[in-house]
């Protein structure tokens, strides 16, 4: 397989993809490099002449480079990466076929599996774990609708203990106890529909779920006063003021909020904190 | 220019690089079929119709980038249903992406409508789409 790559100006770079892509039939991977410039990156059996990519755009391509790569996936994502996140310059959530972490940085290995949610590609996971970041560890944390067990294992990984987490779906609870092992994390996994059953307390919730596992949880933590903190999203900004608006009938407010991508997350204190 | 742009030889001829196919609908209008297996995080045209769209789709582990390009200057709308745009939380199934689409012509409206499935081949690092496009006078 052969890898190519180039630069396109930042602000031209949808113009020139309209005559580039019918010639990529592979596709392109992108990568900003700053404000200005994007790295466009194709591999394939035969790419296409450099000669080819320059008329039909009708100028030079900067930065161009070919070079042999691995026919297989994986030994190409383990030299050049692409399905890890960095979030807050402190934590990298990656697959286990992508390239570790830099030192100082907390690196969690994530295998999808089960349908579970949380390899970090989803911008829900990454404000919650930003808005993880910000605050100390102060005692147990819970991780509802923990999907691959992400939040539940930084949780335990940043301090909090004990932690717990819990999804209504086996598989994903499944998939969260090999993650959990496999990044030496300590923490309590159980199957458990939150829309039904009865809802796993702990002073830090980590809540990255729909508007109606929201409202299950509000009202739990309403009579539960050593709940301190929430951490919530799974929601669009639209939905985001009702599920703000339970956990303030529980006491709860506001003290940090982010969107990305068309999504909300929001940290909330108990009132008293 | 309608004509142009239904024509299916020219977009069979556009979308011959990566497999697309096209035909003439029975009671007129053009028909689009690809089926395509994209890598995850690399983004790929899916359907082109020359004079119209493109679209191009970038699949991530949990989320689907979707991006039509507009391939003409003439105003184009776009929708899609709740169930599209907000598919990742329906742990029941997956449901096919559809958008429709609006084409306001100058010699008249055509509309458009996509239909896409797409499957995770986890072992291949990839997800396998299959996608349809009709495009006809509104």
């Amino acid at each position: 397989m052969r890898r190519v790559s180039f630069r396109l100006p930042a602000d031209e770079k949808e113009d020139l993809l309209d005559a580039l892509m019918p010639l990529l039939p592979a596709g392109v991977r992108e990568r900003a490099l700053g404000d200005s410039a994007v790295e466009l990156t194709t591999i394939t059996a035969a790419p296409p002449p450099r000669a080819a990519l320059e008329a039909a755009v009708g100028r030079p391509l900067a930065g161009w480079e070919e070079e042999d790569v691995p026919a297989d996936w994986r030994a190409r994502r383990a030299r050049f990466g692409g399905g890890a996140f960095l979030v807050g310059d402190r934590v990298l959530i990656r697959s286990p076929f992508d390239p570790p972490a830099d030192d100082g940085v907390l690196d969690l290995v994530l295998e999808r599996g089960g349908g579970g949610f949380g390899s970090g590609s989803h911008s829900t996971t990454r404000m919650c774990l930003a808005l993880l970041l910000d605050v100390e560890p102060a005692g147990g944390a819970a991780d509802l609708g923990c999907g691959l067990g992400t939040l539940a294992i930084a949780a335990a990984r940043l301090g909090w203990a004990p932690v717990t987490g819990v999804d209504r779906m086996d598989g994903a609870v499944e998939a969260a106890r090999a993650n959990g092992a496999r990044n030496g994390a300590d923490v309590a996994w159980g199957v458990a529909d939150l829309e039904a059953e009865p809802v796993p307390l702990a002073p830090l919730l980590l809540v990255n779920a729909p508007p109606p596992v929201h409202a299950r949880v509000a009202a739990a933590v309403a009579a539960a006063p050593d709940v301190r903190q929430v951490i919530a999203s799974g929601v669009v900004p639209g939905e985001l003021e009702p599920v703000v608006a339970a956990y303030a009938t529980a006491g709860c407010r506001v003290a940090a909020a982010l969107e990305e991508d068309g999504w909300a997350a929001v940290r909330l204190e108990r009132d008293d904190a | 220019m309608r004509e142009d742009v239904l024509d299916p030889g020219r977009a069979a001829a556009a979308g011959a690089p990566f497999g697309q196919l096209a035909a003439a609908l029975p009671q007129g209008g053009l028909l689009l079929s690809a089926s395509r297996l994209v890598e995850i995080g690399v983004r790929a045209t899916i359907l082109l119709a020359p004079g119209l769209f493109r679209l191009d789709l970038t699949p991530q582990e949990e989320t689907l980038g979707v991006l039509t390009r507009a391939l003409t200057s003439h105003p184009i709308r776009w929708r899609a249903d709740q169930s599209t745009w907000d598919g990742y939380r329906d742990a029941g199934g997956v449901a096919p992406l559809e958008l429709h689409a609006l084409f306001e012509l100058p010699d008249g409206p055509l509309t458009g409508w996509l239909h896409i499935l797409s499957f995770t081949d986890r072992d291949a690092g990839a997800v396998h789409f299959v996608a349809k496009a009709e495009v006809r006078a509104a």
